[in-house]
């Protein structure tokens, strides 16, 4: 059974890896693949060394043959032993330095020397346990094998506990509900992976190749053999390590998968852009029926001039419409042009306090009627081009109230802005209590020319420009909706440290 | 929210399966109990003692003739019924491991060969019965390796701890080398035959049947010394043991179990053994003929002969000879009394029925 587990481990760590070639799924890699030396090496031992029942045998190798395979390996036990040192002192090494990538902790990212020192006290015990070094240490006096039974396993468990705090504080210090979900998913899975290596670490490798004369395991009864052998126990052992291994897995899968999604959703977008010339066609469509419009005015106020006393109420009447035609059309051109041309962006340091009080001033001219809540953060700064940053605000600000209008919310309608600092962004939060969007809606609404409104002045360009503002600031734009509830729009800038 | 009861779950689990996995569970019903045999006259029925408690003890064994010849015995002809003991037998590799995992407590009783008695003159096992005088260690050249002295910086595959180690140490020393003198690999007693059959050593040190195995299926192979070799300087024994808190406590049960096998012995030492390699064929899943080859392996006692033994001196003797010549290896430090971990008495009051 943790044969095949173990083959599992492998098959799943070395896909996550190549699905995302980052520092983390390095580690994940990493932690895969000691957790697997570590079970390979004990099972090897235990069919081995014997010491479990007919019915547990069969629990672990399901025969007789495949049990007797692993039992002839041709293997000394001094490599079996290193085997199970190497994932045994790997395993909490590639935690930390996991968690430490992750941590959002001040002096964990400014010093990197601390994820270097990681590495001192993991590679000073696999110099020790080498199975010559560690004969000859221990050959004449056997109490050195219980100081380096007791100097690994301290290291070990601090470097556990340490990366276990790590998880914990970072998961604690996340607000944002979408990076929260994101982030336990990999908690469960780091979990589930120590919880199968946590089960061995125990128990020294020094006894594989050092067995009989091995003192430390006597006296502590630490020995990989001192597990009682009754089927019950395996099974729960088993049970236990597959349920965690497919949860963990599952996890691992689910947190690759978000960021592939992440970046199959630029492609679409991509894609979407490309059906942009239908939008254009659209757009070039709508403009004919414009000017058709207009030239039917024209026609109009020609026939009116015919007429030997002009209605002067009447051509009044015909030329506001045209200037409304050719102020809509004006704005249509404007917002196009502005989502197509290739306008440079300019990022300096600005203060958020000033892009929200710009944005709020345009936004109270269109709706000067509406309070908008806002919480900012004191001293932030990002780095952004303040006209398009504002102009985007302005446009999701626009939306939450258009949501509060359509839902007919009136006193009890809220639209909030809020800014602050979280982990490696700056976020920029944009909340109503609307109507909400449904998932078929939340996937749509970035494309261009979309939009679920059905006014003659929304032509879907919006969202869309806000992304492009967005990822042009080297951030990225999210959101979270419920049906009922509203929609939380998320803008992550890089958070500036100027 | 889910996810995180789901986390809090598995962690609890997990906590409560280390916990599960650790613990020793004595109490248990057996998990791979020995069918016993009905008890066979009314007269050995009113033998046994009616105010004995019924009791299971989980035994040790290795895979060979030597280890189960008694054991099995026992079991079948119904002996450990008479003593109302019930078994479940667990499989290990060698003598080492078994005293390992009678520290945990998982194992109360079990089977050791030659080298793993150096552990009990160290006082980390007792003794309480002799099984057989052993002549089943072997040392086993290559092709080409037809004296201990042709070992002479040559790759030899060894088990540490055990009466592998034991037969080599004592080999190379009659030879006038010592370990350094070879290049030692130490390696458990399955490799060791995939070691030698692959031609990846160029020599081992084993037990049977491994090292009849080894005869048989390699060709140009020589035994170079087998524990007759030293027969004028030591003795290679085989032994039951317990843990000397266990052994303390329990010293009834010891009596009984020993009675048991001493029957055994009696049954099959000189007789059955045909019946007796088909015993130990089906728990150890092979074919009889090779287990049948194992029986001359070793000086098969009877129960009555080791008691007697126990009694006038001789089994002493056997012990104290054993363990000269560990110390004399350096394979323990100290000269603790023989009686101090071989229960001498136990073999007497057990050889009384």
């Amino acid at each position: 059974m943790l044969i095949i587990l173990t083959v599992g481990l492998v098959i799943a760590s070395i896909w996550i890896f190549c699905e995302k070639r980052t520092r983390e799924s390095m580690f994940l890699l990493g932690l895969c693949l000691s957790l697997m030396l570590e079970i390979c090496g004990v099972m090897i031992f235990i069919a081995k060394k014997g010491g479990i029942s007919t019915e547990v045998m069969y629990f672990f190798f399901f025969s007789n043959g495949i049990k007797a395979k692993i039992q002839y390996m041709l293997i000394t036990l001094n490599q079996l032993g290193y085997i199970v040192a190497l994932g045994r002192t790997l395993y909490p090494l590639f935690l930390v330095e996991l968690a430490m990538s992750y941590s959002m902790i001040h002096v964990i990212r400014k010093n990197t020397w601390i994820s270097k020192l990681a590495v001192v006290l993991p590679a000073i015990t696999l110099v020790l346990y080498f199975p010559k070094i560690y004969r000859t240490l221990t050959l004449k006096n056997y109490a050195v094998s219980g100081i380096l039974g007791i100097f690994s396993i301290s290291w070990m468990t601090l470097y556990l506990l340490f990366a276990a705090f790590l998880l914990i504080h970072e998961y604690r210090q996340i607000t944002m509900r979408f990076c929260r979900r994101q982030f336990s998913q990999i908690m469960v899975c780091l979990m589930a992976l120590s919880g199968i290596y946590v089960l061995h670490y125990q128990q020294d490798p020094g006894q594989v190749y050092h067995f009989s004369n091995y003192s430390f395991v006597w006296q502590n009864k630490s020995g990989y053999m001192q597990i009682d052998p009754s089927l019950f126990s395996y099974i729960m052992l088993v049970a236990i390590s597959v349920i965690c291994s497919v949860l963990g897995f599952y996890s691992l899968f689910r947190y690759t998968q978000g960021h592939f999604e992440d970046d199959k959703e630029n492609v679409v977008m991509e894609r979407k852009f490309d059906t942009a010339k239908v939008g254009a066609s659209v757009f070039v469509h709508s403009m004919k029926n414009q000017l058709l419009s207009s030239k039917v005015l024209y026609k109009r106020i020609g026939q009116l001039y015919e007429q030997p006393n002009p209605d002067t109420e009447k051509l009044k009447e015909y030329i506001d419409t045209l200037e409304n035609l050719n102020n809509t059309m004006l704005t249509r051109m404007e917002e196009l042009y502005r989502c197509v041309k290739s306008n440079a962006i300019y990022l300096v340091p600005n203060d958020i306090e000033e892009i929200v009080t710009d944005t709020l001033e345009r936004f109270s001219k269109k709706f000067p009627e509406v309070t908008v809540r806002v919480e900012i953060e004191k001293n932030v700064k990002v780095l952004s081009d303040k006209t398009h940053l504002c102009e985007a605000l302005y446009n999701l600000l626009v939306n939450a109230e258009e949501a509060i209008i359509e839902a007919d919310k009136k006193e009890a309608g809220q639209v909030a802005l809020i800014c602050h600092n979280e982990r490696l962004y700056t976020v920029i939060e944009v909340r109503d209590n609307g109507n909400g969007m449904n998932k078929h809606q939340l996937k749509q609404i970035f494309e261009p020319f979309y939009s679920s409104k059905n006014s003659n002045s929304n032509w879907g360009m919006g969202l869309y420009y806000v992304r492009e503002i967005v990822k042009s600031h080297l951030g990225s734009l999210r959101v979270e909706s419920k049906i009922g509830k509203g929609s939380h729009f998320f803008i992550l800038l890089p958070k500036y440290e100027g | 929210m889910r996810k995180k009861v789901l986390s809090l779950f598995m962690a609890a689990v997990m906590v409560v399966g280390m916990f599960a996995g650790c613990g020793a569970k004595k109490d248990e019903p057996a998990a791979n109990n020995t069918p016993q045999t009905e008890v066979k006259t009314e007269t050995e029925k009113q033998d046994a003692e009616p105010d004995v408690e019924p009791i299971t003890l989980n035994v040790a064994y290795m895979p060979n003739y030597g280890s189960l010849w008694a054991i099995e015995n026992a079991i079948a002809q119904g002996y450990l019924d008479e003593e109302k003991i019930s078994v479940n037998l667990v499989e290990f590799q060698d003598g080492p491991t078994i005293i390992a995992a009678m520290e945990s407590g998982s194992i109360d009783v079990g089977y050791i060969g030659q080298g793993a008695h150096k552990l009990c003159i160290n006082g980390q096992a007792t003794i309480f019965a002799l099984s057989h005088i052993s002549n089943g260690d072997a040392l086993i050249g290559g092709p080409g390796i037809t004296s201990v002295e042709d070992l002479a910086g040559k790759k030899v595959a060894y088990s540490s701890g055990s009466s592998s180690e034991d037969i080599l140490v004592k080999s190379l020393d009659k030879a006038g080398m010592t370990m350094d003198d070879i290049e030692a690999v130490d390696m458990d007693a399955s490799a060791i035959v995939t070691a030698m059959l692959s031609n990846g050593v160029d020599a081992c040190a084993t037990w049977s049947p491994n090292s009849l195995k080894i005869l048989e299926e390699l060709d140009g192979a020589t035994k170079l010394t087998d524990n007759m070799t030293f027969a004028d300087q030591t003795v290679s024994l085989a032994s039951w043991i317990a843990m000397p808190k266990y052994a303390e406590e329990n010293r009834d049960v010891l009596v009984r179990f020993t009675r048991a096998l001493f029957k055994a012995m009696d049954y099959a030492a000189t007789e059955h053994q045909e019946d007796t390699a088909k015993l130990v064929a089906a728990q150890t899943a092979n074919d009889e003929a090779t287990v049948y080859e194992q029986r001359g392996d070793a000086e098969w006692l009877t129960g009555k002969q080791v008691s007697a033994g126990a009694a006038d001196g001789t089994v002493e003797g056997y012990y104290e000879l054993q363990k000269q010549a560990f110390i004399a290896n350096g394979a323990v430090e100290g000269n603790p009394s023989v009686s101090d971990y071989v229960l001498l008495d136990v073999m007497i009051e057990a050889g009384q029925y």
